[in-house]
């Protein structure tokens, strides 16, 4: 291996790892907080790239707006999905890990039928490439590079250092006690699934020029969230990224010595990561 | 309990007799599928017994229906051989997998369910020498004569599933009578407490899941002949959910939800013929109507009517008091 090519890899992987963990960050916030295995969040994904397209091609607005656009929307379908489906099943698991899967197959059933089975496609933001090291770099690949770092370190922040911020990690530890401090479990429910689902929608607005917009996005996306969060321990968001750029990576490599069996190696590594770290790299119990 | 048993004995007495009067290639289909979705279904029940959520049961399936392609196209095994073998190379591989995996509490069983499924189905994909790839296993041969009865039309293979999955209902209602089922639904009721009562849950976590497992497969196999035909397309991880889902909306309280839901759920779709494509949203409407409505599944709608319709007045104050 070359080392422009070598560069060329890396390059790929951390683009395909920040994105995988865009996706399983907001993915593992709602599993930490809610408990709940969202299957719909692939499904958020999805529409996100389809709201992008949408905003581009059919209002004829910028990219950026588009962007903007598509995390509101998705928020608010997240809202939506939680008052109508999740709340009545809140405090039960079994039931509401079965809702998540109702509500996942309905969107992804419904999206072909709104949306056709085509593929679609959102032109180029940033065309052109950059010389880097003798690689041929895409600017596009970049610009998705920075846009999920800078969202990825704005969620660490916002958990860190803001009030809901805190009522949510308060919640996650122990909700009937955060209840008794005065935080709202409710409405800090709410917040965390408008946030994830922005996330997903995000990495789906910033996925959309660079891959093809079909309805049957969405479960590749959550099979992909399910595996980095088991990688990385689940409800862990620093476990997300980790497992996420770590899954990343390795499909990339894959991708070059391996062709079509490269999909088979992330679940190899969940198993691995089960039988010997079965809290994930990240988690703790 | 006795009137429990005379329609139990009236519906088998209906299902033997059913041929005799409607010969229908397109109803007689309706029932072999609700047949095979039961036998599977019914699998899914028992490892949710046991307080485990599956994900993966059509990985089995597709296991079941490879294996018993295999030994009978390549291996030149009788197919009566080979449906039995296929449902124990299937609950084999539910023991490699299981056990690793049953240790671990809470949810991660169900994700790692979800992503042992989605390996079988990409191996079968990117094997295409002997698995057949994305094309699957065409011309999987008809079972051969047994007691001299050819299998051509629909009638012998309708009486094969049926005996299938009779055998599965005794079994499953045998497990729940013996000492077994209790531990089952002890371990359901909380494994920390069962396990301080000196139970070895992890063992009787890996038996249901191997025990369920032997029935996806052995429903695999008989899918694979009566179609004539294994395809990755059919053991998708969306197959898996349906298999989870046939035991929700038919009720995971009952041995009698299983085959309900696999009934009700076949049939649907019939209604529906030649748009496919709205099987997932209609499938996923009943899911949630289900869920908010009766949340114990089908099985228990007649309960529910006698009760509004108001013959159950005398019950409510021993419902209250908890007796």
């Amino acid at each position: 291996m070359t080392f422009p090519f070598f560069i060329q890899v890396l390059v790929n992987g951390l683009m395909l790892g920040l994105t995988y963990a865009l996706i399983a960050s907001g993915f593992s916030l709602i599993y930490g907080i809610m408990r709940l295995l969202n299957f719909a969040h692939g499904e958020f994904y999805m529409l996100g790239a389809f709201a992008t397209y949408l905003i581009c091609d059919r209002l004829g607005l910028n990219y950026f707006s588009a962007l903007f656009l598509s995390m509101v929307v998705i928020a608010l379908l997240g809202v939506v999905t939680y008052y109508l489906f999740f709340r009545p099943f809140r405090d039960q698991h079994d039931p509401s890990l079965v809702i998540a899967l109702g509500v996942a197959m309905l969107i992804g059933g419904l999206a072909p039928l709104i949306f056709g089975e085509k593929d679609q496609s959102v032109s180029p933001v940033f065309p052109g490439v950059v010389q880097f090291f003798g690689a041929t770099l895409s600017l596009e690949r970049i610009f998705v590079i920075v846009m999920a770092i800078i969202l990825m370190l704005a969620l660490t922040w916002f958990i860190k250092f803001t009030r809901t911020g805190q009522a949510m990690r308060a919640v996650a530890q122990d909700p009937e006690a955060a209840a008794l401090q005065g935080i709202g479990v409710d409405s800090t429910f709410v917040r965390c699934m408008a946030i994830s689902s922005a996330l997903a929608g995000a990495a789906g607005s910033l996925l959309a020029p660079l891959f093809v917009v079909n309805p049957y996005l969405g479960t590749h996306a959550v099979v992909k969230a399910l595996v980095v969060v088991v990688i990385g321990g689940l409800g862990s968001i620093p476990g997300a990224v980790a497992g996420g750029l770590l899954l990343g990576l390795v499909e990339s490599i894959g991708n070059t010595f391996l062709g079509g069996a490269t999909e088979i190696l992330g679940f190899v590594i969940v198993m691995l990561v089960l039988i010997f770290r079965p809290q994930g790299l990240l988690g703790h119990d | 309990m006795t009137k429990n048993r005379i329609t139990i004995f009236l519906i088998l007495l209906i299902l033997v007799a059913f041929p005799l009067f409607v010969q229908d290639p397109f109803i007689l289909n309706i029932l072999i599928t609700t047949g095979i979705w039961a036998t599977a279904v019914w699998g899914v029940r028992l490892i949710m017994s046991t307080g485990q959520l599956t994900l993966g049961h059509a990985a089995y399936m597709a296991i079941g229906a490879y294996a018993s392609s295999l030994l009978v196209m390549k291996a030149g095994f009788s197919f009566w051989l080979a449906l039995p073998v296929s449902g124990l190379i299937a609950a084999l591989v539910a023991l490699l997998i299981g056990y690793p995996t049953l240790r671990i509490k809470g949810v991660y069983f169900a994700i790692t369910s979800f992503a042992f499924a989605e390996i079988i189905r990409l191996i079968i994909m990117i094997w295409p020498g002997f698995l057949g790839g994305s094309g699957g296993i065409p011309g999987v041969p008809s079972p051969s004569p047994i007691f001299s009865i050819p299998f051509t039309g629909r009638v012998p293979f309708y009486y094969l599933i049926l005996s299938i999955s009779v055998v599965t209902y005794l079994v499953m209602v045998g497990i729940e009578r013996s000492r077994i089922g209790k531990v089952f639904s002890a371990i359901h009721e909380g494994d920390d407490l069962a396990q301080s009562v000196g139970i070895n849950i992890m063992k009787y976590k890996v038996i249901a899941f191997c025990l369920g497992c032997f029935f996806a497969g052995v429903s695999g196999s008989f899918y694979a002949h009566y179609f004539n035909f294994a395809s990755p397309e059919f053991f998708t991880i969306w197959q898996s959910v349906y298999c989870l889902l046939f035991v929700i909306v038919g009720g995971a309280g009952s041995v009698y939800g299983p085959p309900l839901g696999s009934f009700f759920m076949t049939l649907v779709p019939e209604f529906l013929r030649g748009t496919k494509e709205y099987e997932p949203v209609v499938y996923a409407v009943i899911l949630i109507l289900v869920m908010f409505l009766l949340p114990g599944g089908l099985i228990t709608l007649p309960d529910r009517l006698r009760r509004k319709k108001g013959y159950g007045k005398v019950d409510t104050k021993a419902i209250e008091s908890g007796t």
